[in-house]
């Protein structure tokens, strides 16, 4: 597998006052993690916080061990969970907080873990074509998918952000997992959905593909841009990168 | 009198003309201009009309108001500026003359080709308004030497890389208080007016020479028409 690059970008955005995003991202141990925290008063960013911590603790512990197994991610996302859960439970001002969480696992056999829960989203980017490998645990989502309503070009303002799975909101969350062999050349992405309300897919795609070679200038365009149109939630990314140039220089042939 | 003409997917819904001084749109029924959709918000946007000047102005709408596909929060409009609010376009047409939602280009092509006298009868056309120092100036590069000299680039999306992969590449990005070039592969880092760049975006100004892969370039920005 080669040598992989990782890069995090969080940001508040323009309108929020806290940063209630959580990214991490080890390129030696080969993981990244987005958690987008939610709840009053600093119970988002606590939450987010939790999860992170927890997740990142036992995918250390079982990568001491050797390799990571689809198991080893379903209890790390459980041991998030049951952080923030009882965290929530014992403290007042923390109830009903919550996480989502995506995360991905560069395993040596040349296969890709990732897990997620909510509304934040893993993309791919391999062979000019972003494809998202993530559906998102939202209430928008699922109507959209059952037919009841159009997708419209901005997502609904008023189902924005209702999940139907969450980190840390009940006793045990169940995440999505899948397991994916990496090509050379693969960019992998991982954000919140401060990302996704203000880029559509296309414009992801476009500076995936012309900066991936750079994956730091990559995240601080995608913060940018997201920014630029508005920025109303706080944004995070965590760029996976194989290091092999993207499209680039194409304008002067 | 200054019009609006509303469309959805290219279908004209309805065309207004700007009578007030200050005409808002919104999904709200109080609103000059209501569009009953769920990605409008309640109060979202507002025009107000002085003479011949229009400014609009969002209204801190939950998923923002786009003039040219640029998002803006206070714009002068231009006569066929596209408004965007969601799935709805608005398109602005400021003189009095044209025909109901004839295409301003073509009739302002056939205004100049035609020749015969027919068009003298008619008022004179305005004469265009002064070049705005806003957003709506679009960037330029022109190719100076190598190859493709005399070459021009619109840079009109978000971004475009400069150069040759594996040995230097740049990237010019596209911001709403301009346009700025940064450094993304090879060892050798662009050169602006004689001076090399560092890691950092430098932002470009008219009549900037930017070298990159030993081709010269000159950047500039031109109103769109």
């Amino acid at each position: 597998m080669g040598l992989w690059r990782m890069v995090m970008e969080t940001h508040v955005g323009q309108i929020r006052g806290r940063n209630e995003d959580c990214v991490f991202c080890d390129e030696d141990l080969g993981i990244a993690i987005v958690a987008d925290g939610m709840g009053g008063h600093a119970g988002g960013h606590v939450a987010a916080r939790l999860a992170v911590d927890a997740w990142v603790a036992h995918l250390r512990a079982c990568l001491a061990d050797g390799e990571v197994s689809e198991r080893d991610v379903q209890v790390a996302v459980a041991e998030a969970n049951r952080a923030v859960f009882s965290m929530a439970s014992s403290d007042p001002s923390l109830r009903s907080m919550g996480t989502t969480l995506v995360a991905v696992c560069l395993r040596a056999d040349g296969t890709l873990l990732t897990c997620h829960v909510g509304d934040s989203r893993i993309y791919r980017w391999r062979d000019e074509a972003l494809t998202c490998l993530t559906r998102d645990h939202s209430v928008l989502r699922e109507q959209r998918d059952a037919g009841m309503i159009v997708p419209p070009s901005r997502a609904g303002a008023a189902l924005r952000g209702l999940l139907t799975r969450a980190v840390g909101v009940a006793a045990s969350v169940v995440p999505d997992l899948t397991v994916s062999v990496i090509q050379a050349g693969d960019i992998y992405l991982l954000c919140s959905d401060g990302l996704t309300e203000m880029l559509p897919d296309a414009d992801i795609a476009e500076v995936l593909g012309a900066l991936g070679a750079n994956p730091r200038l990559a995240a601080e365009h995608l913060v940018d841009l997201a920014n630029d149109r508005g920025g109303v939630d706080n944004i995070s990314v965590v760029i996976v990168s194989s290091c092999t140039p993207g499209r680039l220089g194409a304008e002067l042939g | 009198m200054p019009r609006l003409i509303l469309s959805m997917d290219g279908l004209v819904l309805k065309e207004m003309v700007l009578e007030k001084e200050r005409t808002t749109i919104g999904r709200k029924p109080h609103n000059d201009i209501q569009i009953d959709n769920l990605a409008i918000s309640g109060d979202h946007a507002a025009i107000v009309t002085i003479l011949n000047d229009a400014f609009l102005e969002d209204m801190n709408s939950t998923n923002g108001t786009y003039v040219n596909g640029q998002p803006v929060k206070k714009h002068v409009l231009q006569s066929n500026d596209v408004i965007e609010l969601g799935k709805y376009r608005l398109k602005y047409i400021s003189d009095g003359g044209a025909p109901l939602a004839a295409d301003q280009d073509v009739s302002f092509s056939q205004s100049i080709g035609t020749d015969n006298g027919r068009q003298a009868a008619a008022a004179p056309e305005a004469p265009p308004a002064p070049a705005p120092a806003s957003s709506s100036a679009v960037g330029m590069i022109q190719i100076l030497s190598g190859t493709h000299a005399g070459r021009t680039l619109e840079l009109s999306k978000s971004l475009t890389t400069l150069g040759k992969p594996g040995t230097q590449v740049a990237v010019i990005t596209r911001r709403p208080h301009g346009y700025f070039i940064t450094h993304v592969e090879g060892t050798v880092f662009p050169v602006v007016n004689g001076r090399s760049l560092d890691a950092q975006a430098h932002r470009l100004n008219d009549n900037d020479i930017i070298e990159i892969a030993g081709v010269k370039m000159e950047f500039f920005s031109q109103n769109r028409a």
